[in-house]
């Protein structure tokens, strides 16, 4: 009697497995989500929500798309519009389109954050123009562009020219009050797709962006910037690729009786000549000093650039709010209203290069 | 079965395997919720509390030289029966309706998070099964099975110090416990969490005597700080506070963001394996609650363990949505942290009166 009973009390056991059945030729791996906000005619003020797809016959992607109040209700509309059963689970990325980031997203990024079937590293990216014409257009290179959108991304983060963001970096930075977030910005060109540099937020709206060149300075200055190339345009007869192998950065805050905050930023880099233009030569010592020196000035211009672009609009996306924040007590941190007060911060940025090398060629 | 014992070192899983709950993977979010800036540190004190608690319990047991706690009790006066049998039976109750609600919340959480299409009610009944089956088998294969189980579901969670994600110590700023909400409220809760070691009290007469022996109690606890302290500091370094306030399950988020070449989603493997841990605990609380039953009634193991989950079974039936669910387990294991004080302070105070009136 025992033994039936076991018997019978494994088969139910066994039977458990068979509850939360999927079947992975019926359903539709959503791996990119386009989001952005129609500006003119009568769905004026809405979302419009385009979904990419591969299917597993033909090696293809499909694209759909729908206009909805609310993001959730995508899926619902989304779901009519195709034989397969789309589901969240795979996401890699999400587009968010300019004029919707300008407005806000966090509405947007909380419903993903929120859903127990997203993961935490969903790529978020924003594009400028459409992601809807981004994303059903036919590329003559390449076949499915969500997955090569994915992949630029990651490369680029990687060669630190755009920031590495997912929904959880950008919950973090937007949830503390002492940073601002950033996202990586990608444009459609002729026949392809490239990375156009950062997307500098206030709280959760978009509000001016940095270009490539200066995304590279913006890196130098997290420090997340570890190795890679950099292009210094010195006059314009005189132009650098350097390459670096080292770069650290410190932050030093001092406070002066609470009102003056002094920021003192030192960078110290070290790394080859690549490729020089121009009238020094790279031989001469004396000369190659000055050349470090004006690589210095170079990158010393381009810091106080971005730290303008962040005093006009009262944003921190570098994060000076976190080592500010070290140095004080609660109460003088929550009167300092940070990011607001980042006028009243001096930032000191001071740069060191040392070429170490110049090359195989005298 | 009655006088067989088991070696002391096994008390480390028990002690371990009880205590680790689910709150594991919200304990982040509960320490920075109620105790703000750099709440992990308070940790360090709860958990010396929790250690002088498991002193008193070691006291008891070096005075009790393997005595049951029962008949320490029932010594004192030959009619205290006509109280403690109603006592004994309400606690009984109580612990199967503790450990029938802890089962509830584990399956709750996990279809919400995993399997979406899951019954509830038909995956307690089979956890309330297993359990029938464990408690029958008496404390040594408990135990047995304890050790087992621990080296099934323990090692993945080191997995955790492998590989961090993206942690830095500039998100802990110099405040100290700033931003707090209800830091008193916080405590206890913290204190909860370390429940699960009481459960040694009931098992004197079948620990085996060794010089010592109690220092495995000691060890299994220092090991669930040590989890619940490194978790913590992870969640800290990993999130920014305000974020931690926000997430229910920080910890399943961090093992999300754990990524390897070869697999991801590693949270659902760990999650379900959590399954065996919380199936030890489980078992633990029915097990205590059937060696109190037995001083009252006289009816076989068998008959006890499946009316005691019958009435938890029955009594939790009503609770259904996550809220009412948390409400009942928190103030379950609330009453649970009075009986766990209460307790061991009442065996002290006859252990000495015996002593006193012995001369």
């Amino acid at each position: 009697m025992a033994r039936i009973l076991m018997m019978i009390i494994l088969i139910l056991l066994m039977q458990s497995g068979c509850m939360d059945q999927k079947i992975v030729e019926e359903l539709g791996f959503i791996h990119t989500i386009g989001y952005e906000s129609i500006e003119e005619g009568e769905d004026i003020g809405k979302l419009k929500v385009t979904v990419s797809f591969p299917i597993a016959e033909t090696l293809e992607q499909q694209t759909n798309t729908t206009v909805v109040d609310t993001p959730r209700e995508s899926m619902l509309f989304l779901n009519q519009q195709t034989d397969k059963d789309l589901v969240l689970g795979q996401v890699r990325s999400i587009l968010i389109g300019e004029k919707l980031a300008e407005k806000g997203v966090w509405d947007l990024i909380d419903t993903f954050y929120r859903d127990p079937v997203l993961r935490p590293t969903v790529k978020l990216s924003i594009v400028k123009s459409s992601p809807q014409q981004m994303l059903s257009k036919d590329y003559p290179n390449f076949q499915m562009v969500d997955s090569v959108i994915e992949e630029l991304l990651t490369k680029e983060a990687r060669l630190n020219s755009i920031p590495e963001m997912d929904i959880h970096k950008f919950a973090k930075d937007y949830l503390d009050d002492a940073i601002d977030p950033i996202a990586p910005i990608i444009l459609q060109t002729e026949d392809g797709i490239m990375s156009e540099g950062i997307g500098l937020f206030s709280d959760d709206q978009l509000r001016t962006s940095l270009p490539e060149i200066k995304a590279r300075v913006f890196f130098l200055l997290t420090g997340e910037f570890k190795e890679g190339k950099l292009l210094i345009k010195i006059s314009k007869e005189e132009n650098v690729i350097f390459s670096f192998l080292k770069n650290k950065r410190s932050i030093k805050v001092g406070i002066n009786n609470n009102q003056d905050i002094d920021v003192n930023l030192s960078i110290d880099l070290k790394g080859f000549l690549l490729e020089y233009q121009g009238k020094k030569d790279i031989n001469n010592e004396k000369q190659m000093a000055e050349m470090e020196g004006d690589i210095q000035d170079y990158i010393e211009k381009e810091i106080n650039e971005i730290l303008e672009i962040m005093k006009e609009h009262q944003i921190d996306n570098l994060g000076i709010g976190k080592y500010i924040k070290r140095k004080m007590d609660y109460q003088t941190w929550k009167n300092l209203d940070w990011p607001k007060s980042i006028d009243r911060v001096n930032i000191h940025p001071t740069v060191t290069v040392t070429i170490i090398d110049t090359g195989l060629v005298k | 079965m009655q006088n067989e014992k088991f070696k002391p070192f096994y008390l480390f899983f028990i002690t371990y395997m009880t205590q680790m709950g689910i709150v594991f993977f919200s304990l982040p979010n509960i320490i920075a919720d109620h105790f703000g800036y750099n709440g992990w540190i308070m940790i360090i004190p709860i958990s010396v509390v929790v250690l002088i608690h498991i002193g008193l319990i070691a006291k008891i047991y070096s005075f009790n030289k393997g005595e049951s706690i029962f008949e320490t009790i029932e010594s004192l006066n030959s009619k205290a029966k006509m109280i403690l049998m109603p006592l004994y039976i309400s606690l009984s109750i109580f612990w199967s309706i503790l450990s029938v609600t802890i089962a509830k919340h584990y399956v709750h959480v996990m279809k919400f998070l995993y399997f979406p299409q899951t019954d509830i009610q038909w995956f307690v009944l089979i956890t309330l099964i297993l359990t029938f089956y464990l408690v029958t088998r008496g404390i040594i294969t408990i135990a047995h099975i304890c050790t087992i189980f621990f080296f099934l579901s323990g090692p993945i969670i080191l997995l955790l110090f492998y590989f961090v994600p993206d942690f830095s110590f500039l998100q802990f700023s110099t405040f100290l416990f700033n931003e707090n909400k209800d830091f008193y409220g916080g405590m206890i809760e913290l204190y909860t969490a370390f429940l699960g070691f009481e459960v040694i009290l009931f098992m004197f007469p079948y620990i085996s005597k060794e010089k010592s022996g109690f220092k495995y109690v000691f060890l299994g606890h220092l090991y669930t700080s040590f989890l619940y302290f490194i978790v913590t500091i992870f969640c800290y370094g990993f999130n920014s506070i305000q974020q931690l306030t926000r997430q229910v399950y920080p910890v399943v988020t961090l093992m999300k963001y754990i990524e390897f070449e070869f697999i991801e989603r590693l949270d659902s493997i760990i999650f379900i394996l959590f399954y065996l841990k919380v199936l030890i605990t489980i078992t633990m609380y029915v097990w205590i609650s059937l060696v109190t039953l037995k001083r009252v009634v006289k009816w076989s193991d068998n008959l006890i363990v499946f009316v005691l989950l019958a009435v938890g079974y029955i009594s939790t039936l009503a609770f259904v949505t996550k809220k009412e669910l948390i409400i009942l387990l928190s103030t379950l294991t609330r009453v649970q942290l009075l009986i766990s004080v209460f307790l061991p302070l009442l065996l002290l105070i006859i252990i000495f009166k015996k002593r006193r009136s012995n001369g």
